[in-house]
């Protein structure tokens, strides 16, 4: 009995058809959860050490290097010549590769925007006009959530290229605002006034300390830079906040912020403008009189 | 000292009990199954000396104050308790001075104290924290990184006597040695004061002392927070202890103009 048992046994497995289709089950059903139990591994041990991105693209290299390898295997184990396979993908890879330029292009990019480490997810960005949160960093492209909500799709080879301001990387940030007074005001008064609106705000920073600078002689008025800073959660407070303590301040103080001012000279002898003054209770006719601008 | 002002008081139903830590007026409300507080600081000078415990308010609900609301069952006992900051302190120095190399100089500032609300008997449960003063925000550290600290007004004396006791401020002794071989400009400080305790003395709050020793503009200074209380006054136990218990000494640049922080 058992003779004939062992007969059959190694008759099984001498068939073509059967001892193939063993080592392909055993791939297949032990290969791949083996894989997805090492990427697992290697993520859960390397989730502290790396960031998000840099985790999720080794875990899911493992993965896609190993179902390669397996699927190798398998057709290996179907009796496939993998040369002619390799030599088919050869010419289908430069066909694939002209077409896809860009899609790898983008995913070197992203690597190296993973490797440098430019901005991380919740950082706020600026790219030319466009600014917003970063939601994802992924291999093709950088996802970004704009102020009024909307998504934009960056691809990392235009990140590359670009000026990429990241406006969160610093715990501080300064808030610059323009301030234009009148040429009839004093200048110091003018500084006190604005460093005394910085020292009551309890969003303001005492340091790094503000700033008031007489930056020009601008066309209407004179103009300062008013520089204060603030923890950077607290800058779009502190930015509607303090515009409007400064002008209920300015009030307060009598001091004018002016209109853009035009003086009209009728040439290098001055002649009289005429000015018609006009009455309110009688309606007459106007009144001319000439008189110097 | 007056410890009326942190023993636990009753409060009855539909009661309204109002207090004065310094600037900072408390009301409280017991309000069925809800407690309500409503706070103010005031601003005259005077104001600054005054503590007076718990007591009912002349008025049920004194007009003009904002509630705020918490849940929290039948609970009648109320407990004010003086803790620190929840963030370093930036202090800077009555006049600016400087240390030579092996010498040690003894400082003396008021923390501004934030007012516990707990509420209940067997179980205590923590309202919220009030700040007796309104502080202003300071970065300590450089534009790249550092600690949001809290800036005080008030400055650190070389002397306690000729200071007035405030009850809303806890004094904190802190010595600063030079253990660097130039000499350090001592323009401003900034303590942890998170881990330090609050002792009742005779006259006035106290917290537990603190080390700094400078060992170089470019190293980190060791800072050693004392666990037991100051032996300038006779001081009573604890009212409050550290918000974050110091295990080891810590290593920071607590001086300078605007150094960088380093260390734990």
């Amino acid at each position: 009995m058992q003779g004939m048992m062992a007969i059959i046994w190694s008759d099984v497995f001498t068939k073509d058809f059967l001892g193939p289709a063993i080592r392909i089950a055993v791939l297949i059903f032990i290969g791949f959860p083996l894989i997805l139990t090492v990427a697992a591994f290697v993520g859960k041990s390397t989730r502290k050490k790396l960031t998000p991105q840099a985790n999720m693209l080794i875990r899911k290299g493992i993965v896609y290097f190993g179902s390669i390898l397996i699927f190798l295997a398998v057709l290996h184990q179907s009796g496939y010549k993998l040369t002619a396979l390799l030599g088919a993908a050869g010419i289908a890879g430069i066909a694939i590769g002209f077409a896809s330029q860009t899609s790898v292009s983008n995913i070197i990019s992203g690597l190296f925007l993973i490797s440098e480490k430019p901005f991380a997810v919740g950082d706020v960005i600026q790219v030319g006009s466009t600014k917003g949160a970063i939601l994802s960093i992924d291999l093709l492209s950088v996802k970004l959530r704009t102020f009024d909500n909307h998504l934009i799709r960056l691809p990392n080879e235009m990140l590359i290229k670009s000026e990429v301001r990241n406006i969160t990387r610093f715990p501080i940030r300064r808030l610059d605002i323009e301030v234009g007074v009148a040429y009839k005001e004093n200048i110091q008064k003018v500084r006190e006034v604005l460093l005394d609106i910085a020292d009551k705000e309890p969003l303001c920073l005492d340091e790094p300390e503000p700033d008031v600078r007489f930056q020009n002689f601008g066309d209407s008025a004179l103009e300062f830079l008013y520089a204060i800073w603030c923890i950077r959660e607290d800058y779009l407070k502190l930015k509607k906040k303090i515009m409007q303590q400064i002008k209920e301040r300015f009030d307060e103080e009598g001091i004018e912020i002016p209109f853009p001012h035009r003086t009209l000279y009728t040439g290098s002898v001055t002649e009289p403008f005429p000015i018609h003054i006009v009455e309110a209770q009688d309606k007459q006719a106007p009144k001319s009189e000439s008189s110097k601008a | 000292m007056d410890m009326e002002l942190w023993q636990p008081h009753q409060i009855e139903q539909d009661q309204c009990l109002e207090a004065q830590v310094g600037p900072l007026q408390l009301w409280l409300r017991l309000s069925g199954d809800e407690i309500r507080i409503a706070t103010k600081h005031r601003k005259d000078p005077e104001s600054r000396l005054k503590a007076v415990s718990l007591h009912p308010a002349p008025e049920r609900k004194p007009p003009g104050l904002d509630w705020s609301r918490w849940v929290c069952g039948s609970c009648n006992q109320v407990l004010l308790t003086p803790v620190t900051p929840d963030r370093p302190v930036v202090v800077r120095p009555e006049v600016p001075l400087k240390i030579p190399p092996g010498r040690e100089a003894l400082f003396f500032f008021g923390v501004p104290l934030w007012v516990r609300i707990t509420v209940g008997e067997a179980t205590k449960v923590q309202l919220c924290e009030v700040p007796s003063v309104t502080v202003s925000n300071i970065w300590f550290g450089d534009p790249m990184s550092g600690d949001l600290c809290y800036s005080l007004r008030t400055r650190a004396r070389r002397s306690i006597s000729d200071s007035q006791a405030e009850p809303h401020r806890a004094v904190c002794p802190v010595t600063i040695h030079n253990a660097a071989p130039v000499q350090v400009d001592i323009e401003r400080f900034c303590i942890h004061v998170a881990h330090l305790s609050i002792y009742p003395g005779t006259s006035r709050l106290w917290t537990g002392g603190v080390k700094i020793t400078f060992k170089g503009e470019n190293e980190t200074s060791q800072v050693e927070y004392s666990e037991k209380p100051p032996t300038y006054e006779e001081v009573d136990k604890a009212l409050s202890e550290p918000r974050i218990p110091v295990k080891k000494r810590l290593l920071k640049k607590s001086l300078g103009s605007f150094g960088f922080l380093g260390g734990a």
